[in-house]
């Protein structure tokens, strides 16, 4: 079975080495590192290990269709099951048998890495607030260590998920509304070594990841999709 | 003619000789030079003739006659952002699945060299 990990990044210099060596030991897997336009050296490192696919993002992108971009590749190139990861060091490579044996055991289209003991009280007050609103019911939705099935990577590879502007939320949201499974297993992070969030980098910032993320969760949350359409039509 | 009249006459013509050269120039696509065209016909007969506003708002019962070429105009210029914005979402979206494209392509030409060299 063809399966991959995805690790997006952008000027990562001083970790994505770390990173792609800690994952090296999983043979089974092809390793694809997105390099989300990054202004470092990021792109000549990655280049340095002979096994690594690299895929070249011209400009930046963004955390999320960065992602995409490694999903796309997958989907077309015909991977049964892509494994996302974050080349900031925060994710143990552990975690990934973790994912892939919860993910035969229990068969879902998705499985996400869950760590909530991470992250502040108004973080976790946050999350409680767009659960409620998305009727997700994950108890980490920002969490960048997922795996998807095919299923998942043919929704993620869509134009209308292209749309999206974070990883967390919104795609979920577009998961559930695909009628796709989703799971999710306790696993150990790493605090960020660097320290500062992408995307909370300024309180201006996190207003507009608050209200953008509230108004796709209101927006979104009762809306039907085309394969849920499908197979109500096949039954 | 009235001095009003041959300001908003003169308004109109300029806007009308405008849209007219832009569209002779190309600098606008064909599509939007049909708007923008009739748009500067309706601005011009309404700039020559601004009583036609009077017996428009008589009709529709509005008191005050000159609100209607402006509600007029601001609600066109609100439909105008409004597709504006979904055109520049759509172009968006084309433009960064592109990126991911080219990074996808640029992968397979640099791993197809690799493969020809080792050969």
């Amino acid at each position: 079975m063809k399966q991959a990990i995805v690790i997006p990044a952008f000027n990562e210099e001083k970790t994505i080495c770390k990173v792609i060596e800690s994952v090296r030991p999983f043979s089974d897997f092809d390793i694809i590192v997105v390099d989300d336009g990054s202004a470092d050296s990021t792109s000549s490192l990655v280049k340095q290990f002979e096994h690594v696919i690299l895929l070249p993002l011209a400009t930046n992108l963004g955390a999320w269709k960065a992602m995409q971009t490694g999903i796309r590749f997958c989907y077309e190139n015909d991977y049964q099951r892509v494994i996302t990861f974050d080349a900031d060091g925060q994710h143990l490579p552990d975690s990934i048998l973790a994912l892939t044996s919860f993910q035969k055991a229990s068969n879902s289209d998705v499985v996400i890495g869950s760590c909530t003991q991470r992250g502040s009280v108004a973080r976790h007050i946050a999350w409680r607030l767009f659960r409620k609103l998305s009727g997700v019911k994950i108890m980490d939705i920002t969490s960048g260590l997922r795996l998807y099935n095919r299923a998942a990577m043919s929704v993620l590879s869509t134009r209308e998920a292209t749309l999206l502007e974070y990883q967390d939320v919104g795609v979920l949201l577009m998961l559930k509304n695909f009628g796709l499974s989703f799971d999710e297993v306790k696993v150990e992070m790493e605090p960020r070594q660097d320290g500062i969030s992408r995307i909370f980098h300024s309180w201006w910032a996190v207003a507009y990841y608050m209200t953008h993320t509230s108004l796709l969760c209101i927006s979104k949350a009762r809306k039907n999709s085309e394969l849920q359409c499908q197979s109500s039509l096949n039954r | 003619m009235q001095n009003y009249q041959i300001f908003s006459a003169g308004i109109a013509i300029i806007f009308f000789v405008t849209a007219f050269i832009l569209v002779r120039r190309d600098n606008i696509l064909p599509g939007s030079a049909i708007r923008w065209t009739l748009l500067s016909v309706l601005i011009l007969i309404l700039g020559v003739f601004p009583q036609l506003s009077d017996i428009a708002a008589k009709l529709l019962g509005i008191s005050y006659p000159p609100i209607l070429p402006v509600l007029f105009a601001c609600i066109i210029l609100l439909l105008k952002a409004l597709l504006n914005d979904i055109e520049r979402t759509k172009d968006r979206a084309k433009i960064e699945r592109l990126v991911q494209r080219v990074a996808m392509l640029e992968q397979k030409i640099d791993s197809a060299t690799k493969y020809s060299n080792k050969v």
